[in-house]
């Protein structure tokens, strides 16, 4: 059953929603500045997902949005999470065997480097 | 009313859906290129952040700020429209326009600097040799990713020019406003793009002295 038409959602909130998304901002861009090895990605990209969540949820109106909106939107989603850990999984592993073939295997020069290696770097 | 629908509401849900249906393509869309950045960045952490550094943050932080401001103005706008306040609507549409317009502006400077100072892959480069390949490859990232972004901000600017228009000649209504909502979606589809873009191109490893 389809719900009857819903009412606007409040000037307040959407205030709110964007002194938060600029707060956030202000804090993604301060963190960045300080040394945090590989915590800066960790919350650069918690910020992110942040953002994102407020924006969805509030200024594209899923949380008021009929129950099949919802269900939508975490398909997306899910298909992006299929789509970067499977890629991942193939790319973390294809240097286990020394075989040809093997990441980054062809670019040669002191760039290169290993993925365990670079791994080191962080903290 | 097309005969298809049982009524207003079953219309706008409908129509809802499958622009959030589109917004999922273009998630998978973008979701390619954010894959290949994430591995090479994985591959490449040290050279992906001293390319990062090389990028005017001043650009990219404003810009952030200004797509920020437009989500809220396009909420606004949609907001306008669901209570039937004409004039607000087609002024809070005209703000979306304007700061759209205006972070494509900015977007324009940054590349023009980016070329002056040969932060690009190809011919005139400022990274030449062997070790420059993941600088460059950050570079390819940096301007398919903000380019394709880009074009879908300029097709966005298109959209709410015709809405504008739309709204000022009385077509939307508090029962009927459906394409104001859609395209609100598509921008804020666009800002969350740039979220995303802004920490991964720009804030990699600011810190002084960074590794």
């Amino acid at each position: 059953m389809i719900k009857t038409r819903k009412s606007a959602p409040s000037l307040a909130s959407h205030v709110a929603v964007y002194g938060a998304l600029l707060l956030l901002l202000l804090l993604t861009t301060a963190l960045a500045y300080l040394n945090l090895g590989w915590m800066s990605l960790v919350i650069a990209l918690t910020i992110a997902i942040t953002k994102t969540v407020l924006v969805v949820c509030f200024f594209m109106e899923v949380r008021n949005d009929q129950p099949l909106t919802r269900v939508f939107t975490l398909t997306g989603v899910f298909w992006l999470l299929i789509l970067i850990s499977l890629a991942l999984t193939d790319y973390g592993s294809r240097n286990w065997l020394s075989l040809p073939g093997s990441w980054p295997g062809r670019l040669p020069g002191p760039a290169t480097r290993i993925i365990p290696a670079s791994r080191d770097t962080g903290g | 009313m097309p005969e298809q629908f049982a009524n207003a509401d079953q219309r706008e849900h409908s129509a809802t859906l499958g622009m959030w249906v589109f917004l999922a393509t273009e998630v998978l869309f973008f979701g390619g290129l954010f894959l290949a950045y994430t591995v090479y960045r994985w591959t490449y952490s040290h050279e992906f952040a001293d390319a990062s550094r090389d990028l005017n943050i001043g650009y990219g932080f404003v810009n952030t700020w200004v797509l920020l401001t437009s989500s809220f103005t396009m909420a606004m706008a949609v907001r306008a429209a669901q209570l039937g306040r004409r004039t607000s609507t087609v002024g809070f549409l005209l703000a979306t326009l304007c700061l759209g317009a205006f972070f494509m502006t900015v977007k324009g400077f940054e590349y023009h600097d980016d070329f002056v100072k040969g932060l690009v892959p190809g011919a005139g480069s400022r990274f030449q040799g062997t070790d420059a390949g993941p600088r460059k490859l950050f570079l390819c990232l940096y301007y398919f990713m903000t380019g394709l972004h880009a074009l879908h901000m300029a097709i966005g600017i298109g959209l709410l020019v015709w809405m504008t228009r739309k709204a000022n000649a009385r077509l939307f209504s508090v029962e009927y406003h459906t394409p104001i909502r859609l395209v609100g979606l598509y921008w804020h589809f666009v800002d969350l793009v740039w979220i995303f873009l802004f920490p991964l191109l720009y804030l990699i490893d600011r810190h002084p002295g960074g590794t």
